[in-house]
């Protein structure tokens, strides 16, 4: 890759192009792949991602570059970055990080957006609303789980 | 507008990304909720990744007229230290009598697991929170001598029990110590060594996990000699030797008195009492903050305790178990003399803790924090 090809297009599902550093972009797996193979050109689309979503990892992938020494960013102001990052983003919002993370391949956004999941996941009926699982025990097999274990955590 | 995404968008991969985040704690109790899930949770590489990935979050047990009861411990202000007794685990035996409840005397913890002996004298290994039981068969001689056991995790994750013999009570002289190692895979008992140069005090028998392996407050005999020495022992899981430890402290200017944990990190701590010649007797409290592979370990002072009465202390010296907390800078202990209007005592503070509990007749006999995980016993 020569210098003059520092900043490459990332294209969204819904066509909104954003412009960003090669070093932000090649924390992406799925990309670094791509422009390894040369069977891109500077435009990168990707299929699976929303403009919307696209934006914020991006924001993520800029915050977590490190550019030309820019990098001194201590790792106790990144943790709490990234704590503010996904503290606001809702349910629907959070599912598709984790598709658009496992997408493009971002190893510690997708450990990030799936722990922020699973730190909402904590009552028994928050497991039932947020995760949509349905019970498909019958009562018997119920009642014998219930009599394996008297597992009881009250909050 | 963009349409909802739920966990059904998500293919079973990444859902067992999020789940293997989530904390056993949440997890145990979900296990009626669906059948997958059951299943899941049983699973041996979900297991794995759950243990990899999950943050540890830690519970505080007690043992109370041989139930095994669910604490939740507010130590924020002085006026307002409260424990709520929250549920009891029940320990059912399957094979025998599945509707009797088991009664407990005495708990080992180690990595979620809770080693328990029971009234009717027999072992069983159970993790509470999957279910999961084993029992065995305890060894040929237990019943002729002083012996205890501790349950340990090797470094390639073998859970082992350790039995320790003891041919004398381990205060004064030297006695024969024999240690025997049970072997999940073959459901038997082999011998692993004796002793004679250390031996643990019965009042300190019931030891500490810390990493997979266990720690005791020992004596150590050097040859004939009478003249004892305080020292900290360690069972290595992998090795299957004792070792010895360092201690922050000399045996002439301190008596070590018990290893409490502490509440969250499971780290290993040391109470001694500093002498009692001084004119305000303290007793310190020391936690250990690395043990590292090089076999060193380094500890820090904490917390320090003064009271013009030395007897005091002694209560801290007949085998209780203990907490310790970093963040409050307080231990925690069962009432003294076993009274149940004093039902734990906050040491540093010095205000003792009414439980609330539906049994508050009988005493609490231990108190031990626990980390709930999803590990196969095997």
């Amino acid at each position: 890759m020569s210098k003059s090809e520092k900043k490459i297009v990332l294209k969204s599902l819904d066509n909104e192009a954003f412009e960003v550093e090669k070093a932000v972009a090649l924390q992406s797996q799925t990309i670094w792949v791509m422009c390894e193979d040369k069977c891109v050109g500077n435009e990168i689309p990707l299929e699976n991602v929303t403009g919307q979503i696209l934006a914020k990892v991006i924001d993520y992938c800029k915050k977590h570059a490190v550019v030309d020494g820019d990098g001194d960013e201590s790792s106790e102001e990144l943790k709490n970055w990234d704590t503010e990052f996904t503290k606001n983003m809702d349910q629907s919002t959070l599912f598709n990080m984790i598709l658009a993370a496992n997408y493009l391949n971002i190893k510690s956004l997708l450990n990030l957006t799936c722990q922020a999941v699973a730190d909402k996941t904590k009552t028994i009926d928050e497991f039932h609303t947020f995760l949509n699982i349905e019970n498909n025990f019958t009562p018997e097999e119920e009642a014998q789980i219930c009599q394996e274990n008297l597992w009881a955590f009250d909050d | 507008m963009m349409k909802k995404t739920s966990i059904k968008h998500l293919p079973e991969d990444l859902m067992v990304e999020i789940l293997s985040r989530v904390p056993a704690v949440y997890l145990g109790r979900s296990r009626s909720t669906s059948k997958g899930w059951n299943a899941l949770i049983k699973d041996g590489k979900f297991v794995k990744k759950h243990s990899a990935n999950a943050p540890r979050q830690s519970v505080v047990i007690m043992l109370i007229g041989f139930r095994v009861y669910l604490a939740r411990f507010y130590i924020h202000g002085l006026e307002e230290n409260v424990i709520k007794v929250t549920s009891q685990f029940s320990l059912k035996d399957p094979i025998s009598n599945p509707s009797k409840e088991v009664y407990i005397v005495d708990i080992f913890h180690c990595d979620g697991l809770l080693l328990c002996t029971t009234k009717d004298n027999r072992l069983v290994v159970w993790n509470p929170c999957s279910g999961e039981t084993r029992w065995m068969i305890k060894p040929k001689n237990s019943y002729s001598n002083f012996g205890y056991y501790s349950l340990g995790k090797s470094s390639c994750n073998k859970y082992k029990i350790l039995r320790v013999d003891q041919h004398g009570n381990g205060y004064i002289s030297p006695c024969l110590v024999e240690y025997e190692i049970y072997d999940f895979t073959s459901n038997s008992w082999r011998s692993v060594g004796k002793t004679r140069d250390w031996s643990i005090p019965r009042i300190k028998m019931r030891g500490v996990s810390v990493n997979g392996d266990t720690y005791w407050l020992a004596h150590s005999f050097s040859g004939d000699s009478p003249m004892k020495k305080d020292m900290l022992l360690c069972f290595d899981f992998s090795t299957e030797r004792f070792e010895r430890e360092s201690l922050p402290v000399d045996h002439f200017s301190y008596h070590p008195m018990a290893l409490p944990m502490t509440r969250e990190e499971q780290k290993l701590c040391l109470l001694a009492l500093r002498d009692c010649n001084l004119p305000v007797p303290h007793i310190d409290l020391w936690i250990a903050t690395k043990i590292e592979s090089t076999g060193v370990m380094s500890w820090r002072k904490f917390l320090t305790v003064e009271r013009a009465d030395p007897w005091e202390f002694l209560t801290f010296n007949i085998g209780m178990s203990y907490l310790a907390d970093q963040e409050y800078k307080v231990l925690v202990c069962p009432g003294k003399h076993g009274n149940s209007n004093r039902f734990l005592h906050i040491v540093g503070d010095d205000k003792y803790v009414q439980v609330d509990h539906h049994d508050a007749g009988s005493k609490c006999s231990l108190l031990l924090s626990y980390v709930p995980t999803l590990v196969h016993i095997q």
